[in-house]
């Protein structure tokens, strides 16, 4: 599917939580989450996060409880809020068995966020901060076989539900 | 609440609509309502109150499109585009009470000039919540989302400490007020844009809630029809380039853009 990107390659939870330092209490919540949000790996910003990550973590926590986690200790969190109108989601390492939910709720964050109502036909002929939105985001699937698969995505909004399904798909496949 | 808000839809679009006067009278209403804790009341006096606004502003853009104001009128079209997401976004089932200014607001900000805008890289360093009060902190959130509405307030986040990483051009901006001028080095800002679609359609626009739509024609012109047109002038297609290298070698001729501008909305 065009705009979403495979990879077999991706850092694992230990590896993020060496580069973080992080204490033993927050490693142990790290590898043990279903949904784990990891820094967004802004050039120049390895520490940092998109912006917005702030409520998607308290929005993800509300439909998850504790089986999320973000990787990152409380004084060290940093939103790096990028220029132009994409949603950039960030980057998730999501254990398969939440995969199916995960999506959904991301599915339901995204409507909540894109701001501008798609109301007028328009193609081609729109200038491009009329185009429909776009989202990019990555996540990282894996299992306790230790099987594992990175999904990248950039691209409109409005194909996140069959992104979604693709992504389920690939995984299973 | 619901009488009222019924009675003020049905008489918005009244040539003497006292906006301004209606706004401050349901502020009474939804301040009263929040000292009562009457949460649904209260937001929607919220929703009424943005509404009425979206269509004060609305008549407002109209005023300065005819004044030739085209850039604050752009400024005034973002902020009822983010009046509507946030309403609509709080609200589904009002979207008839703003669809025809979303539209148009929409047609008319196509046919503006501007492609290139300035955008910011910030660091957030510290922020409260605009309903509480509280600081917002990555494992303490105090359960209030921006863009929704809680006891008659729309949240947002106040940030009270950033860092400015950098500045970039793009085409799609987060914020659309910021447009890139050229400097005059004197007021800072040049009217270089040219604005001949818009002065086009106010000729042909009489009321703000006549509604209107335009389609686009792509044509050829005959290179006789620019007498003078020398091979190093820019082409008249618009590309910037030097007409040797453009359209010239085009056997069809010039490329042209007609907009035809006609009553009514298509596609709504």
């Amino acid at each position: 599917m065009n705009n979403l990107i495979v990879n077999n390659i991706t850092r694992s939870r230990e590896e993020w939580v060496d580069m973080l330092d992080l204490p033993e209490k927050l490693e142990t919540s790290v590898i043990a989450a279903n949904v784990l949000i990891v820094p967004s790996m802004i050039p120049a910003q390895p520490k940092a996060f998109v912006g917005g990550t702030l409520h998607l973590f308290a929005f993800l926590q509300s439909q998850l409880g504790e089986d999320v986690e973000i990787c990152i200790r409380n004084e060290e969190y940093e939103e790096l809020k990028l220029n132009s109108r994409i949603v950039r989601l960030g980057r998730f390492i999501v254990n398969s068995i939440t995969l199916p939910l995960f999506l959904g709720i991301l599915g339901t964050y995204i409507y909540d966020r894109i701001r501008v109502p798609q109301t007028v036909e328009g193609g081609d002929n729109l200038p491009e901060y009329q185009q429909p939105a776009d989202i990019s985001f990555t996540i990282a699937v894996e299992d306790s076989t230790g099987k594992k698969k990175e999904f990248q995505y950039e691209g409109p909004a409005s194909d996140y539900k069959a992104i979604a399904g693709e992504i389920e798909r690939l995984w299973n496949e | 609440m619901n009488k009222k808000a019924t009675d003020i839809i049905k008489h918005l679009l009244d040539e003497d609509f006292n906006y301004d006067k209606t706004i401050a009278e349901l502020d009474e209403l939804r301040i009263r309502y929040r000292q009562q804790q009457d949460e649904d009341n209260a937001n929607n006096a919220w929703a009424i109150i943005t509404i009425v606004g979206i269509h004060r502003d609305f008549r407002k853009v109209y005023s300065m499109l005819k004044d030739r104001q085209y850039y604050d009128a752009w400024c005034l079209m973002e902020q009822i585009e983010i009046g509507v997401a946030n309403l609509l976004r709080n609200f589904k089932g009002v979207e008839n009470t703003v669809k025809y200014i979303s539209v148009i607001v929409r047609q008319l900000q196509s046919l503006y000039p501007y492609k290139v805008f300035m955008s910011t890289e910030v660091a957030i360093k510290e922020r409260i919540c605009s309903i509480c009060g509280k600081q917002r902190m990555i494992r303490q959130h105090c359960g209030h989302f921006p863009g929704h509405v809680y006891m008659g307030e729309l949240c947002s986040d106040i940030i009270n400490k950033w860092e400015l990483k950098g500045v970039s051009i793009v085409y799609n901006p987060e914020h659309k007020y910021a447009v890139a001028f050229l400097g005059d080095g004197k007021e800072g800002r040049k009217g270089h844009y040219n604005y001949m679609l818009l002065g086009g359609l106010m000729n042909f626009w009489k009321d703000p809630y006549a509604a209107w739509h335009y389609t686009i024609k792509h044509i050829h012109k005959s290179p006789d029809e620019f007498p003078g047109l020398m091979d190093d002038d820019k082409c008249p297609c618009g590309s910037g380039k030097k007409y040797s290298e453009c359209c010239k070698n085009d056997p069809e001729g010039i490329q042209h853009v007609v907009y035809e501008f006609r009553p009514g909305l298509v596609g709504v």
